[in-house]
């Protein structure tokens, strides 16, 4: 089953979904974030995004709110779903 | 081709002016797929007569989407009239999406007008319409990184997927393996998210899993991405101050935000002041720092 943000009606409605899926491309532990066909993937080790000239500031400020407020959360649902890749396995400083 | 095309009214359907070519063909759907491409390069057509004078104008990068066998027997007529009058000369009558399965015997047909055909199967599940209708008119690039349906053979394990571009991909079921909090039911599958994730019942995968997974160009392509992410001024600096063990926030005078921003690239090169202090922490001139 998928992790997926609550996110207000409004911003679903304008097809804004946050999710952690039972099968991602592995990299990063990341969040998928998707806009309609879009989408931006957070690295949730970095906090980074994760493709070359994909910006923060492209997605809605609630969305990104929704995932500040929510990001332990999103943390424990990666580890839950990979647990052969946590986001300890590479214990760096890359943080904020 | 441009989304202001002139428009007339013609028997209650909107008819895209005879001097372009349409994008979009919708042969007998319903009138919420009209709505659902409302400002999308499209036309209507409900009648054989209407089907044969879309023809003309239709070239190869047309997509016919019909539903209903009975409409796609009419449109086969259509077509046969349409080939009769240019006698025979292939013109290129574009792509076929099909939503219903048409009759067993009248594939080999469609194949004959289409350069690709779609849907030809009871099982085949697509994208709901308003979200079939955005992936379609995704930009070229993205077309092909986005599903718009597919469908299960359970006997020989695979899931047969159609990308944007409506070319397809056969996927072998056994990628899919279960989560730590859930495991797929190859027995409910649907495409959603605007053809980005898989999913089998309460189970989903991204779009990109299966690509990566798969398609030897799709990793060719994200792997240069990557690449690319990994060159520059910010992943050298972050690569030299990590093998000299040096922490963020022991830059005199720049906060750890300030070198986590430069190495992530939003800042794509310090100057002055800040870099001879970034060179004097990691003792090396400024040039050398993009040899890291």
């Amino acid at each position: 089953m998928p992790y997926e943000l609550k996110l207000p009606e409004g911003l679903k409605k304008a097809g804004w979904k946050v999710k952690i899926r039972d099968a991602e491309r592995l990299e990063d532990p990341h969040v998928t974030i998707m806009r309609k066909c879009d989408v931006w993937r957070l690295s949730l080790r970095t906090c980074s995004l994760l493709e070359l000239g994909r910006v923060w500031r492209q997605i809605d400020e609630s969305v990104r709110a929704a995932i500040k407020a929510e990001c332990e959360a999103l943390k424990a649902a990666w580890n839950a779903r990979y647990p052969k890749n946590p986001i300890s396995s590479k214990n760096d400083d890359e943080s904020d | 081709m441009t989304k202001a095309i002139s428009k007339k009214k013609n028997k209650g359907h909107i008819v895209a002016s005879r001097a372009t070519s349409p994008r979009f063909i919708l042969v007998g759907l319903p009138t919420k797929w009209r709505t659902v491409f409302a400002n999308k390069h499209y036309v209507a057509c409900k009648s054989q007569t209407q089907m044969s004078e879309v023809a003309r104008r239709a070239n190869k990068e047309s997509l016919w989407i019909a539903s209903r066998s009975e409409t796609i027997d009419q449109l086969i007529r259509a077509m046969r009239e349409f080939v009769v009058e240019r006698s025979g000369r292939r013109t290129g009558l574009g792509k076929l999406l099909m939503l219903d399965a048409p009759r067993t015997r009248t594939l080999g047909i469609l194949h004959g007008f289409f350069e690709v055909v779609v849907g030809a199967d009871s099982s085949f599940k697509s994208l709901p319409p308003d979200q079939l209708a955005q992936v379609l008119s995704a930009p070229k690039e993205r077309l092909r990184d986005l599903f718009i349906g597919g469908l299960v053979d359970t006997r020989s394990q695979v899931l047969a997927l159609v990308r944007g571009d409506l070319s397809r991909v056969a996927v072998p079921l056994s990628i899919f393996r279960a989560s730590g909090t859930s495991k797929p039911d190859f027995g409910r599958f649907e495409v959603d998210d605007y053809g980005q994730t898989i999913r089998f019942g309460t189970y989903e995968a991204g779009a990109d899993f299966v690509l990566y997974a798969l398609d030897p160009e799709f990793r060719t392509r994200i792997n240069a991405k990557r690449r690319e992410r990994e060159m520059g001024f910010g992943p050298s600096l972050r690569r030299l101050r990590t093998l000299r063990k040096i922490g963020r926030d022991e830059f005199d005078g720049i906060t750890a935000k300030t070198i986590a921003r430069i190495e992530r690239g939003e800042i794509k090169k310090p100057r002055g002041g800040t870099l001879k202090v970034i060179c004097k922490i990691l003792g090396v001139e400024a040039e050398e720092i993009g040899t890291y």
